[in-house]
């Protein structure tokens, strides 16, 4: 909630520096120290280099590989669930389950696109456990920073609402699309559709987005009016 | 939708082409035209608009704890790949069934597994196996405790929580666990219940740093005030040095409750 | 016989029994009936598998929220408040059939699993069901009361009290600005209870006969227990005197008080920041 936002939306992660946070960067120098005599430039070494190193038994090089992603995949989950605890749980998830299915990976094929398909997977999952419901935080509901002038904080309160009013589907390609930076014949490839599909479901999902918008919007003047 | 009867035509076309704008894949020509329709066409500019004000909703941050949880992950897998597998096996197959059943069936299938591994084996074999079997049976009564703390209901967690009570010292994925309950569980009386229990794990012995440094942690990520003044006396009693500038920062920090700061500043003044 | 082989017939013996649970039931979906009037909700809700406990989850933001419970197998919602969406037509929708709900109030019904909705703005819900049920309820501002209601209780309320008459099974009830009062009947031996305060009273009544674990803590108030129940602490600093009025044992500690009543059992976790806490004896 804090902090610069990331440049979302221009599809680009690979190179991209990853985020040193206290007791990230530190500990990887660490283990390079011990380890093996190869060390990762995380700068340099595309995502599919490394995916192809873990799937060959290198577990390590999965580290870089969390350094750069985690971030995304928690934001992912938090637009799609807005539950803090359940989206760190799956992206935690995320990690095991590309352990455990790293012989799956090709190498030579986007990483990125592998990740989400096992991320939607892993949502799926999780939901079923559930019934279908996971809470959502009543805090991420309404995200507003502090240096918001009033109006603009109750137009973001009002956009993450209508956001949230979507239905699944539609809300996923959405975040698939406008914060994730997947293009379409990626998302085309993850939910099984032509690209020209995800282009109309997109546009689709941006008018009902704008109509809950407006409803919201009017509900809570409404409300505001009376007395 | 009140212009949905008559479809204007370039509408209908900028319609269209408003995603690839959106992901920069128009040609250029295209582009321009879309954006002089834009100007004119108030409608499809504010469809546009609602693309880019879509970007101001704000990121969040991941937690330091994360990775750590990530690399005891790693760690866990490199060191033993086959109770992983046991671990997966767990998550796959008794996840989904009801807990009460779960237990009895695992019960039953350690049970099944422990007579089949008796048949025909020698005496020092066997006291070597029973070790290792007792060392399995005390990891599934983890891998319970981990399984209660995920469930549902609020009432199942808290009864994960006093189980795991019951199981002695501490091991680490259990306390990340409780920690990860402390921080994130949604019932506030569940996080008071991990609290108390990582307090008498913390009491004595090895754990005792890591629980400390995960309650200083988990101290901003706190919004129930009633927790917080929890985890305050807590601090209290463990009396790290750092909780001493943390709870200096609590009691003149207005953000906090009243409640919280006086506890901050009353545990101040009882601090030699 | 190594580990690996052990973890293979395990395997296989879950895979057998997967296989057979997989056969079993279908999800049944429930059904839902609403009747809608100018300012009144009304939606009644028919269970998957009625002769099995519902779960009910109910989450708001403002108003009151009442539970009873009762001898039937469905679950019934009424909503009171005032809704924005007028009951008239607009201009654009005359002639149409309209399928949204006014005010948002509605149900899901999943293989026992009801989910309630309601809209944005404040309202008072009233929900009749079955008495075994489990009840999950979140109010950000607003009273809850639950009444005969044997199933687990799961309750917080912000800013509002809480009451309880008439309970039992295994209760967890938060109220962070507000009071609890309870009066239970029955507790369930495996899992524990736990009702916790910022600042209120905790008032509660439990069953003479039960065997429990107390940990029972007040900050700045104090803690009151029944004198007739068989309470015995072990710390050794615990400080008691007798109170000469209601019978009552005062204790008062810094620390949490830890105790067992009847020699143990249920765990009951007690919690309060500014209010005093009394544990009374029921029948």
């Amino acid at each position: 909630m804090l902090g610069a936002p990331l440049q979302a939306g221009n599809g680009k992660t690979e190179g991209l520096l990853p985020l040193c946070l206290p007791g990230g960067c530190g500990s990887r120098s660490r283990r390079a120290a011990h380890g093996p005599q190869v060390i990762i430039q995380p700068e340099s070494i595309t995502d599919d280099v490394l995916m192809s190193r873990v799937r060959d038994g290198d577990v390590q090089a999965l580290a870089p590989l969390f350094d750069r992603h985690h971030a995304a995949l928690l934001n992912f989950y938090l637009r799609t669930t807005g539950n803090r605890a359940s989206s760190e749980d799956l992206v935690q998830d995320v990690f095991v389950r590309i352990l455990k299915y790293r012989r799956t990976y090709r190498p030579g094929s986007r990483f990125l696109t592998w990740m989400y398909h096992i991320a939607r997977h892993a949502r799926v999952d999780y939901l079923r456990k559930r019934h279908g419901e996971i809470e959502w935080d009543d805090a991420y509901a309404a995200p507003v920073l502090p240096s918001d002038p009033a109006e603009s904080a109750q137009h973001r309160l009002w956009l993450a609402l209508a956001l949230r009013r979507l239905p699944d589907d539609k809300r996923e390609v959405l975040v698939l699309s406008r914060f994730q930076g997947l293009r379409y014949e990626a998302i085309a490839q993850l939910l099984n559709c032509e690209p020209g599909a995800v282009k109309v479901r997109v546009h689709r999902a941006m008018r009902e987005l704008r109509e809950y918008f407006h409803q919201i919007a009017k509900g809570q003047i409404a409300n505001e009016e009376k007395p | 939708m009140s212009k949905e009867v008559v479809p204007d035509n370039s509408c209908a076309r900028a319609e269209q082409w408003l995603p690839d704008y959106w992901q920069d894949e128009l040609r250029s020509g295209d582009r321009a035209w879309l954006e002089q329709h834009l100007q004119t066409c108030a409608e499809c500019a504010e469809l546009a608009a609602f693309w880019r004000e879509l970007g101001q909703l704000p990121e969040a941050e991941p937690d330091p704890r994360q990775r750590r949880r990530f690399d005891a992950m790693l760690t866990a897998y490199e060191a033993t790949p086959s109770r992983l597998a046991w671990t997966q096996a767990w998550r796959m197959w008794l996840r989904p069934l009801p807990l009460g059943l779960a237990l009895v069936l695992l019960l039953a299938g350690l049970g099944g597994g422990w007579w089949l591994h008796g048949l025909g084996h020698s005496a020092q074999g066997q006291a070597s196996e029973i070790a290792e079997l007792r060392e399995e049976v005390q990891d599934t009564r983890q891998l319970v405790v981990l399984s209660m703390l995920q469930q549902q209901s609020a009432n199942d967690r808290l009864a994960g929580v006093s189980y795991s009570n019951r199981l002695g010292p501490l091991d680490p994925q259990i306390m990340q666990a409780l920690l990860h309950s402390l921080q994130y569980d949604p019932s506030p009386d569940v996080r008071l219940a991990a609290l108390d229990a990582l307090q008498h794990a913390g009491g004595g012995g090895e754990a005792a740093p890591a629980v400390t440094r995960g309650l200083l942690e988990a101290f901003p990520y706190q919004n129930s005030p009633l927790v917080q003044v929890a985890l305050v006396d807590s601090l209290l009693e463990l009396r790290p040095p750092a909780a001493r500038a943390l709870l200096q920062k609590v009691s003149t920090d207005h953000a906090y409750s009243p409640e919280v700061r006086q506890r901050a500043e009353w545990g101040l003044t009882h601090w030699q | 016989m190594g580990p690996n082989m052990k973890t293979r017939i395990i395997k296989v013996y879950w895979l057998t029994l997967m296989l057979s649970l997989a056969v079993v039931p279908v999800l049944v979906r429930g059904q839902t009936t609403s009747e809608q009037s100018a300012d009144h909700n009304r939606v009644v809700v028919r269970l998957s598998h009625p002769s099995q406990p519902a779960r009910i989850r109910l989450q708001m933001l403002v108003g009151h929220i009442r539970v009873q419970g009762y001898n039937g197998n469905e679950v019934i919602i009424e909503g009171a408040g005032k809704h924005t969406h007028a009951s008239g037509v607009p201009e654009e929708a005359r002639g149409m059939r309209r399928l949204t709900q006014p005010g948002g109030l509605g149900a899901d019904e999943d293989n026992n699993v009801v989910t309630i909705h309601t809209g944005f703005e404040p309202e008072n819900i009233d929900l009749l069901v079955p008495a075994s049920s489990a009840v999950s309820l979140k109010t950000l501002t607003g009273n809850l009361h639950v009444q005969g209601v044997l199933g687990e209780l799961d309750l917080e309320s912000t800013n509002g009290a809480i009451t309880l008459d008439q309970v039992g099974g295994s209760i967890v009830a938060h109220a962070l600005n507000g009071s609890i009062t309870a009066n239970v009947v029955r507790l369930d031996a495996d899992k524990p209870f736990s009702f916790s305060t910022l600042n209120g009273r905790i008032d509660v009544t439990l069953p003479a006969g039960m065997h429990a674990t107390l940990n029972v803590r007040s900050d700045q108030g104090d803690v009151y227990l029944d004198q007739g129940f068989d309470f015995k602490s072990p710390a050794p600093s615990s400080s008691t005197s007798k109170s000469e009025s209601n019978g009552m044992l005062k204790l008062r500690m810094d620390k949490t008080i830890r105790g067992t009543i009847n020699g143990g059992g249920v765990e009951i976790n007690i919690r309060s920041f500014n209010g005093n806490i009394l544990i009374h004896k029921g029948k």
